[in-house]
């Protein structure tokens, strides 16, 4: 691209009606003539991609052929919000909500458990009523490497910040991934049920980046708005009625049981930033430009523009299907 | 430290690279190979380094210093072992 171009998040805008008429064409095809489903299943978490998907599948297929699910869990840090939230969506949508609490499910699998032994490898005081996170160091205000640490903090409000072990780091995010892979066996048990298929919420930005679990968040039938930025997502959620209250919420992972933003956790930069970084490396602008647009320095965003490449490389084995040995003859 | 045992101490780091990360045995790495800016090792990997000269060498490495600059290849490795040993 040209470096005379001015960079600006004005390039992410979007006439959100054309947006939206064509992914729901999209969706009653894909729904109706591919699959030969009767519906979309989605979990709807009270954040700005899943209500915008939930918005587009009623408008496409009709309130009454989607199937909103609430999937509380017990360490959710906003577990009543998301479903308040929820439940708001529903309503303005139309659509039938179901609440499965995933908690028993959880122990059953050993999730906080398995999870409470990886934290204790390297915090070995960490118990009952303990909470914990896991975070990186920022992107922007250090050259650091960005690898895990575990933040805990005590019932007394003791906070420990210490870094993983590989094994504490695998072991952590192997028990937590639990949860995205119980919630998505519960849509397809809905889908199954009503003869739906399930919807996937990912933005571009997570698909991109691979920020989403393996059979869990990341396993979908149809994922409607994988090919628009996040801040396209918010636009076009709100367009589409999404309640205020859930347009203004700021993303979290909500899968630690501290609160944790989306920055701590995976992405370099808060999301409209992120989105333009990531818009202008798959444009081939220079670091210094996009920079100047960030308030960024060039090398500060050529290590965001590091970090892009490598979640890249990390999530083409996320994006890849499962490889066979030999092709199967007969099926297309 | 001698040229000799600089040397040593670079293929040692280089067999422990071969080992663990699949990327090395594909590519062909050598000393001044970007080990995580080429793909060779993952964020995931680095701790793995970490924890392996915590345990080989004896030395603890601050959040700070794990930078491009002591873990971006096997040379910088190497230079930082040193560093770090000689205190």
């Amino acid at each position: 691209m040209s470096t005379d171009s001015k960079i600006s998040f004005d390039l992410l805008k979007i006439d959100c009606e054309k947006v939206a008429l064509d992914i729901e064409a999209k969706l009653r095809r894909i729904v109706f003539k591919r699959f030969r489903k009767k519906g979309v299943v989605v979990g709807i978490s009270g954040g700005i991609d899943s209500s915008c998907v939930a918005a587009l599948c009623a408008r496409a297929l009709g309130p009454e052929r989607v199937q909103g699910l609430l999937m509380p869990e017990g360490d959710s840090t906003a577990s009543e919000e998301s479903t308040q939230l929820g439940k708001l969506l529903a309503e303005r949508l139309g659509v039938a909500v179901i609440t499965e609490d995933i908690t028993a499910a959880l122990e059953g699998a050993g999730c906080y458990r398995r999870r409470d032994e990886a934290v204790r490898a390297v915090i070995p005081e960490y118990g009952s009523g303990w909470k914990s996170k896991i975070v990186l160091p920022s992107v922007v205000d250090t050259d650091q490497y960005r690898i895990f640490s575990v933040v805990a903090v005590s019932p007394e409000g003791k906070e420990i910040k210490t870094r993983l072990s590989p094994a504490a780091s695998l072991g952590i995010v192997a028990a937590t991934n639990f949860k995205q892979r119980v919630r998505k066996m519960m849509e397809y048990y809905h889908a199954d049920r009503l003869n739906y298929v399930v919807a996937g919420t990912p933005n571009r930005l997570e698909y991109d980046q691979g920020f989403f679990v393996k059979g869990g968040d990341g396993l979908a039938d149809l994922k409607p708005i994988a090919h628009l930025y996040k801040s396209q997502v918010y636009a076009l959620a709100e367009h589409l009625g999404v309640p205020q209250e859930i347009c203004c919420r700021p993303p979290t992972t909500d899968t630690y049981s501290l609160p944790q933003t989306q920055e701590e956790f995976y992405f370099s930069l808060p999301y409209d930033k992120m989105d333009l970084c990531l818009w202008a490396k798959n444009h081939d602008v220079p670091a210094g430009d996009v920079g100047e647009a960030l308030g960024l320095t060039e090398e500060q965003t050529e290590r965001v523009y590091r970090d892009i490449e490598g979640k890249r490389r990390v999530a083409s084995y996320l994006h890849a299907g499962p490889v066979l040995i030999e092709p199967i003859e007969g099926l297309g | 430290m001698s040229e000799k045992s600089a040397n040593k101490l670079e293929e040692r780091l280089h067999q422990f690279i071969r080992d663990n990360f699949p990327a090395a045995r594909q590519k062909d790495v050598t000393p001044t190979t970007m080990l995580l800016e080429d793909g060779v090792v993952d964020s995931l990997g680095l701790l793995l380094i970490v924890e392996h000269l915590e345990d080989e060498f004896d030395i603890i490495t601050d959040d700070d210093e794990l930078q491009m600059d002591n873990f971006g290849s096997i040379e910088m490795l190497a230079r930082f072992i040193e560093r770090k040993s000689a205190c």
